[in-house]
């Protein structure tokens, strides 16, 4: 049988716990637009009886817990990863899509002014005037191409630093992984702080790369890459390796993983820069190949103003591989119009050469291609603007799914106002009737002791 | 089911998505331009790439069209003025035939006859832009000259030719022997000094040689002028259905490129709407709370 004085404990234990629920909710709403915060909720317990005769001790607190949905914080992460990927995606094809300009602005513009500039010289083959402006819409057209290789491949060179920075980020995130490891791990249950810092880093991590998660028994976590190689285990983070010079590759324990890293924004950045701008940048070198030898074995085929056999109008490419960044007027025709082979028999009023070279506008460019130029520049957009497009789409619906599954997050994890509001009535309500309850024993005790008196 | 609101991931989501699409309406109704990078649409962009090439292609073949009519107008005029010296010179050659022609008219004939032969020379020997007419593909020396004394064609039988529309190809420069000779054993200057020569010794017979010659010159002209005419034809209906083409063109062009304004404006006003709804259902999802409730 309790007696006055184990009542009073009782009401001071309820006090406590109420005082801790407002102090649970202070925490959720102060938290409330914290980054990778869970809400906690207080779990409470009712002290049993100590005998048959005994209402019982009051409450006590059993802990303060987080909640957390690992399968959904998983999944969030997955999800995360493939957005982050398609961002990247979409992000850098922007860019690309940016530099080659729009109908009518880019080098389908400089090929019909180049065209047109032999078509004109054709209405009037011994002017000097007309001559120099092949010339010109030539170095022109060599200038558009010379111009679009720069910026895909200053974009490159923009998209291997972002790969750098984002390695490095990785890296920093697997150092401090380690540490909440060992802090997770040092501290027992009192982790809850660390462990949505831990989640945080997770879903970070998750964003950058195509990475694994291991529980620990201790409460700690392993992350590997998806390809196995380690990124943190237990206290210990192995960091990735970037090689120093040229485009980065990256080494996890001493190897290249470079091109197994295919998820996540690092993943989608070297995508970008090891598949789809080099496949841009062939074809662009495939067609001023193209245009370079077509129209330079067309041109030697016919007479300058002196009579003389014609020689290259480009530069002759010596390969297909950086044709476009060295497209150039060949020097001796930059330096004297007048061998410009506009004639095909020699005779200097002849135009027949000039005639048949602005007629390869309407006539397959590529060699052995059914192609015109402008059937290939147009098929080269809209492969930018595909594919750039498709990354947008993709970045967007993945980016539905992360939403939905924020959600989902929210549902488990997410605090209330209306929930911490109707916790902190209830808490209030509950600490005002203890309150009173103490009031109520304290008086009965005075009541007691004035009988003794 | 607990829905916690986030105001950042669910409404100001909502807010951006809605000021996306107003800025994408508005971006295409101040522009004018549907397509604002390749990738708002690919196809059309590949197609706006090949309806430029087209009206390119078009206006090359339009101006090409210009510069040929102006040469054949010209050439055209050249004839003319060609065909009635020739007139003259047969009439001035029948005329001064029979015996009783006075020495005195004979000489007047016979300079006449040198001076028309002198006239044709420089019909023949027209440059346009500084480039002869007749001369073929020579370009830098006068179609007809006398050298040594005999009249010698400087220039080639080719003629420049240029495409005014897809596989039309006309001559801008003409052959000269083709007019001033053909296919007779002297050319219609040689003609002309000989008719000259027989009038001012009264030869009746070589009289006749020459201006027999000279009426086949003529209908060389003749011929050439149809010809001419022809091409000019050609090209007034080239210029219809190069014009109708670009035309054509040109719509098919705006329809993939530009924006169509009733379209466009209907959606601009639907994203304005949707964004102010999203800022509405922001605030209000944001202004009431139970904690509005606590005393």
């Amino acid at each position: 049988m309790s007696g006055l004085f184990e009542s009073l404990s009782t009401a001071s234990n309820s006090l406590l716990a109420q005082r801790m629920g407002l102090d649970v909710v202070g925490q959720n709403i102060a938290n409330i637009n914290t980054p990778g915060y869970s809400r906690r909720s207080l779990v409470l317990a009712e002290v049993p009886p100590t005998d048959s005769l005994s209402a019982g001790g009051g409450v006590s607190v059993v802990e303060v817990r987080a909640l957390r949905d690992a399968l959904v914080e998983a999944r969030l992460r997955r999800a995360q990863g493939g957005t982050a990927y398609d961002s990247a995606l979409a992000e850098e094809l922007g860019s690309v899509e940016a530099s080659i300009g729009m109908p009518g602005a880019s080098i389908d513009a400089e090929l019909t002014r180049f065209f047109d500039a032999f078509a004109e010289l054709a209405v009037d083959p011994t002017s000097a005037a007309a001559r120099d402006e092949v010339v010109r819409q030539g170095s022109a057209l060599s200038s558009a191409f010379r111009s679009i290789v720069d910026q895909v491949t200053n974009i490159r060179g923009d998209v291997d630093t972002s790969i750098r920075s984002s390695v490095d980020e990785v890296n920093r995130l697997a150092a401090e992984m380690a540490n909440l490891n060992v802090e997770i791990a040092m501290n027992g249950n009192n982790v809850e702080t660390i462990r949505d810092r831990q989640n945080t880093i997770l879903s970070r991590l998750g964003e950058l790369a195509d990475v694994a998660v291991l529980a620990r028994t201790d409460g700690g976590v392993d992350v590997t890459l998806s390809t196995g190689e380690p990124l943190v285990l237990g206290d210990t983070a192995y960091p990735l390796a970037l090689s120093a010079n040229g485009f980065t590759s990256i080494q996890a324990g001493g190897v290249d993983v470079t091109a197994s890293l295919s998820g996540g924004r690092i993943g989608g950045l070297l995508h970008v820069r090891d598949t789809m701008i080099p496949g841009y940048l062939g074809q662009l070198d495939q067609m001023a190949f193209d245009i370079a030898t077509t129209v330079n074995g067309m041109h030697a085929s016919g007479f300058d103003a002196y009579g003389v056999a014609g020689g290259n109008f480009f530069a002759p490419p010596a390969s297909v591989a950086q044709a476009a960044g060295n497209l150039s007027v060949d020097a001796a025709l930059l330096a004297d119009s007048g061998r410009l082979a506009a004639s095909a028999t020699g005779a200097s009023g002849d135009n027949a050469n000039a005639r048949a070279l602005a007629a390869l506008r309407d006539g397959p460019i590529p060699s052995g291609g059914t192609r015109t130029p402008f059937d290939t520049w147009g098929q080269f957009a809209y492969g930018v603007g595909s594919d750039a497009a498709n990354a947008r789409s993709a970045a967007s619906s993945h980016g539905d799914i992360v939403t939905q599954l924020q959600q989902l997050r929210a549902q488990v994890s997410g605090v209330s106002y209306d929930e911490e509001a109707a916790h902190m009535m209830r808490y209030q309500r509950a600490y005002e009737a203890n309150a009173r309850y103490f009031q109520t024993i304290v008086s009965t005790l005075d009541v007691l002791m004035d009988m003794v008196q | 089911m607990r829905i916690p609101y986030d105001v950042v991931r669910d409404g100001l989501s909502a807010i951006n998505h809605a000021a996306e699409e107003m800025a994408l309406a508005q971006q295409q109704v101040s522009s004018g331009q549907r397509i604002m990078r390749a990738g708002d649409d690919p196809l059309g962009t590949q197609q706006a790439v090949l309806e430029r090439a087209g009206l390119g292609s078009t206006d090359a073949y339009l101006s090409s069209r210009d510069a040929a009519a102006s040469r054949l107008a010209s050439a055209d005029s050249v004839l003319a003025s060609f065909g009635d010296k020739l007139a003259s010179v047969i009439s001035t050659g029948l005329s001064a035939r029979g015996s009783s022609i006075t020495p005195a008219a004979r000489a007047a004939a016979s300079a006449e006859v040198r001076g028309l032969r002198d006239s044709l020379l420089a019909d023949i020997n027209s440059s346009f832009g500084g480039v002869p007419l007749f001369g073929g593909t020579q370009s830098n020396i006068a179609a007809y000259a006398s050298v040594n004394g005999a009249w010698t064609y400087q220039g080639t039988s080719d003629t420049a030719k240029i495409e005014v529309e897809h596989g039309r190809l006309v001559a801008i420069t003409f052959d000269g022997q083709a007019l001033a000779q053909g296919t007779d054993t002297a050319d219609v200057f040689t003609l002309l000094d000989q008719l000259a020569n027989a009038i001012d010794i009264g030869d009746d017979a070589a009289m006749a040689a020459a201006v027999a010659g000279a009426e086949r010159a003529l209908d060389r002209t003749f011929r050439m002028q149809g010809q001419l005419g022809a091409d000019e034809r050609g090209l007034d209906e080239a210029s219809i259905r190069l014009s109708v083409m670009r035309q054509a063109g040109e719509a098919r062009r705006s329809k993939i490129e530009d924006t169509n304004m009733a379209e466009a404006i209907t959606r601009l006003t639907k994203a304005e709407t949707a964004y102010r709804a999203a800022l509405g259902s922001v605030s209000l999802a944001e202004k009431t709370s139970l904690l509005d409730y606590l005393r």
